[in-house]
């Protein structure tokens, strides 16, 4: 089932934000959502995934089960990795250390409580969990924020190895972030005003 | 700050000034000459180390603790049952709010009056105890659910997290410092309320009531051991229920 966005539209004060975006991303499509700061990039993420309402327009065919990354990691910061991938994911089971090993955290850092772990590896953690989630969409707002060249690498390889037919939807700010990720198009975002 | 100055901060200090006041009261105590009007720390002690040998003070202190720690029970889980509706429906805040309202502002003698109406003296400072304690307790509830961060919310609304793991991971994190610091007051707040109310209950068998007849009789260093008592027992309690809160909400949070 394709996910439908029509003449969507969404301001903040007034002030447009999204205007009159429409476009289909079929099941299993792989999308990028490419632009400078203020051109709507987490709005449209956040309209998706149902945690706001738009102003005019429409989105049908949303799946059920949605998967996100936000732009901050939005961890249980007393609770420790392993213990964050339980509480929000409680079936990954023993997926949760392999996957967390395979994103390069080390094994003494995954019961360690987040508040502890520096920024790349609190954001491996929140990768994990989005990977970990049963569902049918996967939204990864700034995956590599915090990331090494070489971290950045094993992440993009990790989503891929992990993405099944899930449909990936990739804000970032960063062109080359796209090919990583073997995203060949993008939802076409533009400044309100222009 | 000087080393004099910093001797001030050091519980030496602490003890100095305790054993001064003690002083004090003992001189004043000698100076008025007279058991019926003050008694000194010396004759408060030794009656309190007396009462420690009666069966009658062992009953009245397991009295009054199990109507306070029962009252303080029912308030925590009502506060806890009622701040959880308040925070997902505005409209019971409203309709709640006249009622919280009541219970801050009526002093505490107009309910214990008010309640002798319709409950025995026995089980008046149960009731008492529950309502002082239920609003504040209330109040704090609601501000420490309100106070769970909103981004993780949005998280677990799209992680599709489960109310148990929601309240381990969100809502009990948020909670437990605005509980623990409204049972610190609350705790002290229900002893004093339910001994009040046993003492104008004139309830018999009870820490109040023991007050009540030393009042009567005009035994002054029984008031005082019995003040004492009650201090004592207060202070423990705290102590216990913090002890335990801390603990549990611990328990629960590391359950994951």
């Amino acid at each position: 089932m394709s996910l439908v966005i029509r003449e969507l539209s969404k301001s903040y004060g007034g002030t447009p934000v999204i205007s009159g975006l429409s476009c289909t991303l079929p099941q299993g499509s792989r999308w990028g959502i490419l632009g400078p700061s203020g051109v709507g990039k987490t709005t449209l993420l956040r309209l998706i995934l149902g945690l706001e309402q738009p102003d005019g327009g429409s989105i049908a065919g949303a799946p059920e089960k949605m998967a996100a990354l936000f732009q901050e990691n939005r961890l249980l910061e007393g609770h420790s990795a392993l213990a964050n991938l339980r509480l929000a994911v409680p079936r990954a089971g023993e997926r949760g250390p392999a996957l967390l090993a395979e994103l390069g955290l080390e094994e003494e850092s995954m019961t360690k409580a987040v508040s502890g772990l520096s920024g790349g590896q609190a954001r491996r953690v929140a990768l994990a969990r989005a990977l970990l989630a049963e569902s049918q969409l996967l939204a990864l707002d700034e995956p590599f924020t915090g990331l090494d060249d070489a971290a950045r690498a094993r992440a993009a390889e990790a989503i891929l190895r992990h993405l099944g037919g899930r449909t990936l939807l990739l804000v970032t700010h960063r062109q080359e972030d796209l090919p990583l990720l073997g995203i060949r198009q993008c939802i076409p975002l533009f400044p309100a005003s222009e | 700050m000087g080393r004099r100055g910093r001797f001030w901060h050091t519980p030496w200090a602490k003890l100095i000034a305790i054993l001064l006041a003690l002083g004090v009261w003992q001189l004043a105590a000698a100076a008025v000459g007279n058991r019926l009007l003050l008694v000194g720390p010396v004759a408060a002690l030794g009656k309190f180390f007396s009462l420690l040998g009666e069966g009658a003070f062992w009953a009245a202190l397991w009295f009054t603790l199990s109507r306070v720690a029962l009252g303080f029970l029912l308030a925590f889980l009502a506060a806890l049952a009622l701040a959880a509706l308040a925070a997902g429906f505005p409209a019971a805040e409203v309709l709640l709010a006249p009622y919280m309202a009541a219970v801050k502002s009526v002093p505490v003698a107009s309910f214990v009056v008010m309640a002798l109406l319709w409950l025995s003296g026995r089980r008046l400072s149960i009731f008492i105890s529950f309502l002082i304690v239920l609003p504040v307790l209330y109040a704090a509830f609601l501000q420490g659910l309100r106070s769970a961060d909103g981004r993780l919310l949005e998280m677990a609304r799209v992680f599709r997290m489960g109310p148990w793991n929601r309240l381990r991971g969100i809502y009990l994190p948020a909670l437990g410092p605005y509980c623990l610091s409204a049972c610190r007051a609350a705790l002290g707040m229900c002893w004093k309320a339910g001994v009040a109310a046993e003492v104008i209950g004139v309830c018999s068998g009870s820490m109040g009531g023991k007050l009540y007849n030393a009042k009567v009789y005009l035994e002054l260093d029984s008031l005082f051991a019995w003040t004492f008592a009650i201090v004592l027992a207060s202070a423990a309690f705290e102590r216990a229920v913090l002890g335990a809160l801390g603990w549990l909400l611990g328990r629960m949070e590391g359950l994951a």
